[in-house]
């Protein structure tokens, strides 16, 4: 058996540790990010609310809020920010480029392009009418973005057929999402008032999510996550390069697409109700690698926790930084992310 | 394992053709010739990474379980512990959920020990050294429990005491915890440590045999078209050095 200078349980028990602690972390934010806003809630009141919710009692006053208003809306923001991290976790190792993120395939393009048909369809209407697709409630955004998410990565796929390698499917998703977004462009300058309403789009939005939010993105979040950890053993094995890893009989091509596949459904789920939430993808695997991290099978889960802590905080930043006013989430995180990567530069060259 | 008239071209490009070699257990075999001769070629064929366009080969099946293959300067994650690369050779033998058993960490420590790599097992391989580093490599070839190990110029980036050690790790290898060992090598001199060597140029395999039949300076002078002249070690050993 393995001596102690060798054995496994000293990486099994860091990865405990960090799955643990970022758990920890993730509850103690949920409860912070709840009990904070324009208006201030105690964590005991938060808790309790939370428990009568979970036992169907009836809620009173403050309670209401968190229940009805706050909760759902830091869970989404969770469930967008884990999912959005488990994604950048999984592509950086499938590119084996640690720069590589949830967006990379041309989704945000995507995204961007069926949001702003989705606003442009709206014909002779108001901008104003426009622009209040968002806060409609209507499913007209999300359907068309998902949509377009899911086309480019499939374009992109296509596109990356005529080369073979991994750099020829990087390259193909700059094609397509060049392509997309100067497409976006050219509608969008028809009409000012309506490029606002999806410029805004653009920036990321928590702020109409609801419990109908929550339970749209579970299921892709949870497919795409558990997907992706079944992968993480295979990914790992790709870190050896193509090569090795099918003399490791794996079945290279079938792996990348599968990753492929299972992270454009989490991200096109996640921008299509969020918006483009920018660095989330990023800067979360990036944190975890810093705790000594590194194997997939820890590593997708861990930046799933921390990619939700990091999300829920940003958008409690987006709440109280201009209250009463709200921030673009996007805004937050792509500030967050610039100051993390300048760290990790100062700290690592 | 053997190979009959094998022949493999990339487009238009033949780069082996009617190869036919046999492979037999307890050989230490050196793949020699010059650059572009076919050898990186013959050895990904032997691994299953290339179809052969022609002739037939004779591998032990499943590859994965039988035949490990070190790719020339193999990436390793430098974030990985030397311990989770060395793992990951388990793979083959794992099912679905990937769980390691009592035998992937007996292999795993086996590999480990066998290269002298088990006191850096937990280091992370950013802090290795390049022949550190390469044993962490052959240790994860070793992890599969192969019968027989491909290498391609696996002495690449080694200083002289670590490309002794690897060649010495490797004949010891051969008969105990690996059947054959195939390596592709440059270095003539290395190359005259195997049991075996197999000179191929332009996709050709031209002379084979033992290092004393192979490495004689009529013969690696016309492959090479340069002047050669051998020489013999203390020990016995042939030694190939230029004319210059």
């Amino acid at each position: 058996m393995l001596s102690k200078a060798a054995n496994p349980i000293s990486n099994g028990s860091r990865a405990t540790a960090v799955l643990l602690g970022m758990g920890l972390l993730l509850f103690c934010t949920l409860v912070f990010a709840i009990s904070n806003g324009t208006l201030e809630i105690t964590p005991a009141t938060t808790l309790a609310a939370i428990w009568k919710g979970i036992l169907g009692t009836k809620l009173e006053g403050l309670e209401l809020i968190v229940w009805n208003l706050r909760l759902p809306r830091v869970i989404f923001g969770a469930l967008v920010g884990a999912g959005l991290a488990a994604c950048g976790a999984a592509l950086q190792g499938l590119f084996r480029n640690p720069l590589a993120d949830p967006y990379l395939m041309g989704s945000a393009s995507g995204a961007a392009l069926g949001a702003t048909v989705a606003v442009f369809a709206t014909g002779t209407a108001s901008a104003g009418f426009a622009a209040g697709l968002f806060a409609s409630g209507s499913q007209l955004v999300p359907v068309l973005s998902f949509v377009g998410a899911l086309g480019a990565v499939m374009l992109t796929l296509a596109l990356s057929r005529f080369a073979r390698g991994t750099n020829a499917l990087i390259l193909s998703g700059v094609i397509v999402g060049s392509i997309l977004t100067s497409i976006s462009t050219y509608i969008q300058l028809r009409d000012a008032d309506r490029m606002r309403a999806v410029f805004s789009w653009t920036l990321g939005n928590l702020s109409l999510a609801g419990w109908q939010e929550v339970l749209n993105i579970v299921p892709y979040c949870a497919l795409g996550i558990f997907s992706l950890l079944l992968l993480a053993r295979a990914l790992d094995a790709l870190q050896l390069g193509d090569d090795t890893a099918s003399t490791l009989g794996l079945n290279v091509d079938r792996i990348k697409l599968l990753t492929v596949i299972a992270a454009s459904l989490v991200t096109a789920a996640a921008v299509s109700f969020a918006g483009i939430i920018g660095f989330v993808g990023l800067v979360a695997p990036h944190a975890m690698r810093r705790l000594g991290v590194a194997n997939h099978r820890v590593l997708i889960p861990a930046s799933s926790l921390a990619g939700a802590v990091l999300l829920v905080l940003a958008d409690l930043g987006a709440r109280v930084l201009t209250r009463p006013q709200e921030l673009p989430v996007g805004v937050v995180t792509s500030l967050i992310g610039g100051i993390f990567f300048l760290f990790l530069m100062r700290r690592k060259p | 394992m053997s190979a009959q008239n094998l022949s493999f071209a990339y487009g238009q490009d033949t780069v082996l053709e009617n190869v036919n070699l046999e492979f037999e257990a307890g050989e230490f075999v050196a793949l020699i010739g010059p650059n572009g001769a076919g050898k990186t070629t013959l050895l990904k064929l032997l691994a299953g990474l290339l179809k052969p366009q022609n002739g037939s080969l004779q591998t032990p099946e499943p590859k994965s379980k039988h035949i490990a293959y070190l790719a020339q300067s193999e990436p390793l994650p430098l974030e990985f512990t030397a311990l989770e690369v060395v793992k990951l050779g388990r793979i083959p033998f794992q099912g679905f959920w990937g769980r390691e058993t009592i035998a992937d960490l007996g292999a795993v420590e086996c590999a480990l020990r066998s290269t002298d790599a088990l006191r850096f097992a937990n280091r992370q391989i950013s802090a290795l050294s390049g022949g550190e580093r390469q044993r962490v490599a052959l240790a994860r070839a070793l992890a599969q429990d192969p019968k027989v190990l491909l290498l391609d110029e696996p002495t690449n980036h080694l200083d002289l005491s670590h490309q002794a050690e690897l060649m010495v790790l490797l004949r010891n290898a051969v008969g105990s915890i690996l059947q054959t060992v195939i390596m592709v090598v440059h270095d003539l001199n290395l190359a005259a440590l195997a049991s075996r060597c197999v000179l191929i140029s332009n996709g050709v395999v031209m002379v084979e045999g033992t290092p004393e039949q192979v490495l004689k300076p009529d013969i690696l002078e016309d492959v090479y078209q340069t002047k050669l002249e051998t020489l013999r070690s203390s020990d016995g050993r042939v030694v190939v050095i230029p004319r210059l």
